[in-house]
């Protein structure tokens, strides 16, 4: 029983450091991206599938910004006539 | 002392080869290894954890879980700790070379899984290595690594301009390159005698 709390003090312990340093490292880091981008990327469905030829839905979204790439590559979305609207009305 | 740090160093590097004498961390080293520039990049991103990593393991080993007695929670620390790494340099590549962060696209996340790593994090618990001969044998495994995914992609950038059968064309020249390079660093395995 001892053990257990140990462990779990010390885990607990170990995280919440490297957290509080990650946290800190992440506000001088952080990089200004496109609030587009963010929008875009929750009404996509966000299973970074690729079938649209990018890594992740984030870089999808990042490409359809940039009017790289267009709404209807994405296989789940483009029946969604809802959603696809929304996307179009984000992107400038 | 300085004779067996080089002995240490020399042996992670090129005797003891973690990609070509372990066969550990193949996936970035196929993956990110057809462009000269990406894998150099990603080699050094691998060094800075590895020779990050092996100070804090042997750290964190010694001072914490050795005192407590918790010897059990070795594979759970060191896994964090790798894996807080990788957020680090991932963040750092973000905002300084976003062009790099492109072209190692999902590669770079992946060091947290790159066996390597935790593989050398685990070996130097197991060999004993006082702090000293862990930042060494960190910083040579992550060198050797490099030197390994380097060469890897050296000969790839050049076989794209050679004739290679349509049946070994892609996949099938680079796993028979890498085992022609493993068979190289057996080699190499006369050099020193060290476990």
């Amino acid at each position: 029983m001892e053990k257990t709390l140990l462990s779990m003090a010390v885990m607990g312990g170990l995280a919440a450091l490297l957290g509080i340093i990650l946290s800190a490292a992440y506000s001088k880091l952080k990089v200004e991206e496109d609030p587009g981008v963010e929008k875009i990327t929750e009404l996509l469905p966000g299973v970074n599938c690729g079938a649209c030829g990018f890594a992740s839905c984030e870089e999808f979204a990042r490409q359809l910004v940039r009017k790289e790439t267009d709404i209807e590559k994405c296989r789940i979305t483009f029946r969604n006539k809802e959603v696809v609207m929304k996307i179009k009305n984000l992107t400038p | 002392m300085i004779k067996e740090l080089i002995l240490v160093f020399v042996a992670a590097v090129l005797v003891n080869n973690f990609v070509l004498k372990y066969f550990l961390g193949i996936c970035p080293f196929l993956g990110v290894s057809d462009n000269l520039h990406s894998a150099v990049s990603m080699g050094f991103a691998t060094t800075f954890v590895m020779s990050i990593t092996a100070p804090v393991a042997w750290c964190i080993k010694h001072f914490v879980l050795d005192k407590l007695g918790l010897p059990f929670l070795e594979y759970v620390c060191f896994i964090i700790v790798i894996a807080s790494l990788v957020q680090f340099v991932e963040m750092v590549i973000k905002k300084f070379y976003p062009a790099l962060h492109q072209a190692m696209g999902i590669y770079l996340p992946l060091i947290t899984t790159n066996c390597a790593i935790l593989f050398m994090a685990l070996q130097l618990v197991l060999r004993e290595y006082s702090l000293l001969r862990s930042i060494v044998f960190g910083f040579g495994s992550g060198l050797g690594f490099t030197l390994a995914i380097t060469i890897m992609a050296g000969i790839r950038e050049e076989i794209e301009f050679c004739d290679v059968p349509r049946c070994l064309k892609g996949p099938g020249i680079t796993l028979i390159i890498a085992g022609l390079l493993a068979l190289i660093f057996v080699g190499l395995g006369g050099l020193i005698k060290v476990n």
